[in-house]
């Protein structure tokens, strides 16, 4: 999807040429880059998985547990 | 089995590399990101649990959607996956781990053989909660939930921004927060009005859907309402006139109806005015939020949620008081949307003569637009709102009056007004 300049950062997405045309639209409106757009629907989605206690709470446990394993996997810059 | 989505792997990025969700944004390579995930869709492969963690961790490892930080965030996937469909990863010992991880992603591991490694390490999560296992009390599997790609929940997240809104006008509550904040301004000696009071006026409201919203993300209000009277100096002192708003408070106001339209409101209440506060982002309103934690992306999801059930509307707890908003506003942001349209079309059939006129409409639109939402703007800061509100107070005066006059004991103000 083509994204227009002096975006925060351009995000690389398919999108059917409707959503695209519909992203766009939304965008001129607001008077805002397409990825702006793109970022604060991600971002919401985001949020909301964000309140999911039990999703959170086995999240910080494999954490907590596999702490040496991704230590081990730190150095990692590629 | 459950399949991790985009969202789900920003999440496990975020807190497995301590970053915000912007910041993972800024690394993230989404169409990466999604082709892996598609990779480890339920039903394209096996429903042994080992081979489907390992060719989701070498699906990650390949793709590499981060840069830095994916081999950590490829295992912390890959065990959040195994989690929500039951599974746990003995961690011991880590070396072969990480070392698997590290070949998975150079090529030099395949996924059999890093489900050969995985395997014998998964245990059930059943099985702690037999005797002798105690870390884990027995939990219900996690609710399977439908595997969308991303294009498919932006689709939803723009769907409220398809209906064609006409405001109807402000709730009732919306109207007390505002006159409030001028009683704040008074009160504090000031002879502007700005986001701050603004803010002021939300918090005394009542328990409108911007209370709540703090409220559920364990904002406590005396906090904002410290922390913003720490912030505030006190003015000379009450002066008789008209109290200003300023700039900053003007485009907050403007900023609310178009929080309302976006999300495909009829009614402006304070959840639009909250989130109007947050938009604007520079005022100390704002500043006093996001330093308790408050972002517009959370204020958003929490307002739709709540307006979802119980809108701020026509009700026996609230009513609605109608303040006339210009009625060409919403038919110029559709124009210009259509507008808009038609000259990419025009761009995209390269006829630069119809580009340029359709240019020059939009920008006549967006100034239109733009008068309107001034216009709009100008009028919700004093005289709208507080002459309605005194409107109706008489209003209620004068009933009581008349109940009193033939015996009937009015309610003792209990009964909700503007």
């Amino acid at each position: 999807m083509p994204m227009k300049p002096g975006s925060t950062k351009n995000l690389l997405l398919r999108l059917d040429p409707e959503l695209a045309g519909r992203l766009q639209t939304v965008a001129d409106v607001e008077g805002r880059p397409v990825s702006d757009v793109v970022r604060e629907a991600i971002t919401a989605l985001v949020e909301q998985r964000r309140g999911d206690e039990r999703f959170l709470r086995l999240l910080e446990e494999n954490l907590a547990r596999h702490r040496q394993a991704l230590d081990l996997l730190k150095d990692d810059q590629q | 089995m459950i399949a991790l989505e985009i969202a789900d792997l920003i999440l496990i990025a975020s807190r497995t590399l301590g970053l915000d969700t912007g910041q993972v944004l800024d690394l993230v390579d989404v169409a990466a990101a999604e082709n892996a995930l598609a990779e480890a869709q339920p039903g394209s492969g096996s429903a042994d649990p080992a081979l489907r963690a390992a060719a989701l961790l070498h699906a990650l490892a390949r793709q590499r959607p981060l840069r830095p930080g994916n081999q950590q965030v490829a295992l912390a996937a890959t065990l959040q996956f195994l989690a929500i469909n039951g599974w746990d990863l003995d961690p011991d010992p880590p070396g072969p781990l990480a070392t698997m991880v590290a070949g998975l992603t150079v090529g030099m591991v395949g996924t059999r053989d890093a489900a050969a490694l995985l395997a014998p390490r998964l245990r059930s999560r059943d099985q702690h909660n037999r005797p002798g296992h105690h870390d884990h009390p027995k939990e219900p599997a996690m609710r399977p939930r439908p595997a969308l790609p991303l294009a498919e929940r932006i689709k939803f997240a723009l769907e409220p921004r398809r209906t064609r809104v006409h405001p109807r006008g402000f709730t009732d509550r919306h109207k007390q927060a505002v006159e409030l904040s001028l009683e704040e301004a008074r009160r504090l000696g000031h002879d502007h009005l700005g986001t701050e009071h603004l803010l002021l006026g939300l918090l005394g409201a009542g328990d409108g859907v911007a209370v709540q919203v703090l409220a559920s993300l364990g904002i406590p209000l005396d906090e904002v309402r410290s922390r913003l009277e720490g912030i505030i100096a006190p003015g000379p002192g009450a002066r008789a006139g008209r109290i200003q708003p300023t700039p900053q408070a003007r485009r907050v106001l403007g900023l609310t109806l178009r929080e309302a339209l976006a999300l495909g409101h009829h009614d402006v209440g304070t959840g639009h005015l909250l989130l109007a506060l947050l938009r604007e982002g520079h005022g100390i309103a704002a500043q006093v939020l996001t330093a308790l934690g408050a972002d517009h992306a959370r204020v958003r999801e929490q307002v739709l949620g709540l307006m979802a059930g119980a809108d701020e509307q026509a009700g026996p707890q609230t009513r609605l008081v109608r303040v006339a908003i210009p009625a060409g506003l919403a038919d110029a942001l559709e124009q210009l949307a259509q507008v808009q349209r038609q000259r990419k079309a025009a761009l995209d059939a390269e006829d630069m003569e119809a580009a340029a006129a359709l240019r020059d409409r939009e920008d006549q639109l967006r100034a239109s637009k733009l008068r309107l939402e001034q216009q709009w703007a100008a009028g919700v800061d004093v005289q709208a709102v507080v002459a309605e509100n005194q409107r109706v107070h008489r209003e209620l005066d004068r009933m009581r009056g008349l109940l009193r006059e033939h015996g009937v004991k009015p309610d003792d103000g209990t009964a909700q007004t503007a």
